[in-house]
């Protein structure tokens, strides 16, 4: 109760956020290209340097050309993905208090976790414009299971009680998809993934409570 | 010390996967028998329903040419066309009798491969049906290509 009470101590545990992302697939298509995504999430703070994060995505991933590689392969997938993450940030191993360069690390965050996606192929060309019978096989219409990682800043806002009322994330995210259908075309050997630019808001919606040591400086 | 290892596993992961398969043309569309040049010695135009009547055509120049590279690159060089044209060729091995095509923009050419062999000879045919008054014909034109000019 006397933690409580202290101002800079204090947190919330749930959050609510929107975020932009552009995504860049790497893919069994030749070229890549930039796309983008949005994305709702509900964060669970265990404390404010450990959070559990359930995300939806809903964003178009696209690659290749038809006219100017020698696959033909392009696409474009209209796709929703449904993930969850663990978030661990660098205030909740160092000592940042009074030291004004670990204090700006401390918002530094890894997170991993696991989610599920689902591809719409909205466009796909298989057929090359050169090689004849060349044609490159798949599914207009998959899920697949993924190992989204996560390196970050997590910008802290504090309101009149020093305690974090809103977030601003930066963030690159990696995600590893267990398949190769995110193109729609199965070959080669290595499985697809893409990469995402995350910037996003996150706003405290309650469940304060107080942490062990200061959140501010 | 444990913790420190884990995150450092985790950045290298982040940054090292970034990497996408070439596109391979599949092996069955490949024929390395094929690569190398082939001149063009021979056209017989052979009418199907009458072998008979038979038409043999000879006087081809160095200048008509298939040449098959790695990587499905092909050159073919006609005097009928009087030009050369790049484009790539694929030789598909699923299909029998296999089959062998060249494409160069809006230039298509389809073959069946009759008889392949890699040090001297590739013979090659295609049948063309036309129907004309009601009556359907079919002329088989083959084609025959030597190493040597």
């Amino acid at each position: 109760m006397l933690a409580k009470a202290q101002l800079g101590y204090n947190y919330a545990q749930y959050d609510l956020g929107v975020a932009a992302a552009l995504n860049y697939a790497y893919t069994d298509a030749e070229t890549v290209k930039g796309t983008p995504a949005v994305h709702l999430n509900f964060t669970y703070n265990h404390t404010p340097f450990l959070n559990y994060i359930a995300e939806v995505q809903i964003g178009r991933l696209a690659g290749g050309d038809s006219l100017l590689t020698l696959s033909g392969r392009q696409f474009k997938n209209n796709y929703t993905a449904v993930s969850f993450r663990g978030q661990i940030q660098a205030g909740e191993f160092i000592d940042y208090e009074n030291r004004t360069i670990f204090n700006a690390l401390k918002n530094i965050y890894l997170s991993a976790g696991i989610g599920v996606m689902y591809n719409n192929m909205s466009e796909i060309n298989r057929t090359s414009l050169y090689i004849p019978d060349f044609t490159s096989p798949g599914r207009n219409t998959s899920s697949e299971v993924f190992i989204p990682m996560k390196l970050g800043y997590e910008f802290k806002v504090f309101n009149s009680y020093d305690e974090p009322s809103m977030k601003v994330d930066l963030g690159y995210q990696y995600n590893y998809v267990l398949g190769d259908q995110l193109d729609g075309i199965k070959a080669g050997v290595r499985k697809d993934m893409y990469m995402q630019f995350v910037v996003g808001i996150k706003f405290a919606i309650g469940g304060f409570t107080s942490y062990r040591k200061a959140i501010t400086k | 010390m444990k913790k420190i290892y884990g995150v450092f596993i985790l950045t290298l992961l982040l940054f090292s996967g970034c990497k996408q398969d070439e596109a391979i043309i599949p092996s069955t569309l490949q024929n390395t028998n094929l690569l190398g040049k082939w001149y063009l010695k021979q056209l017989e135009i052979i009418p199907v329903d009458d072998p008979s009547l038979s038409t043999t055509i000879e006087d081809f120049t160095d200048k008509d040419f298939f040449e098959f590279k790695t990587g499905n690159a092909a050159t073919y060089s006609s005097t009928l066309y009087a030009r050369v044209f790049e484009g790539y060729y694929s030789a598909n091995s699923l299909t029998n009798p296999q089959t062998l095509s060249f494409k160069s923009g809006d230039l298509l050419l389809k073959y069946n491969i009759d008889s392949l062999d890699p040090l001297s000879e590739l013979v090659v045919y295609e049948t063309v049906t036309t129907k004309e008054a009601g009556i359907t014909t079919s002329v088989r034109y083959q084609y025959t290509y030597n190493r040597l000019p």
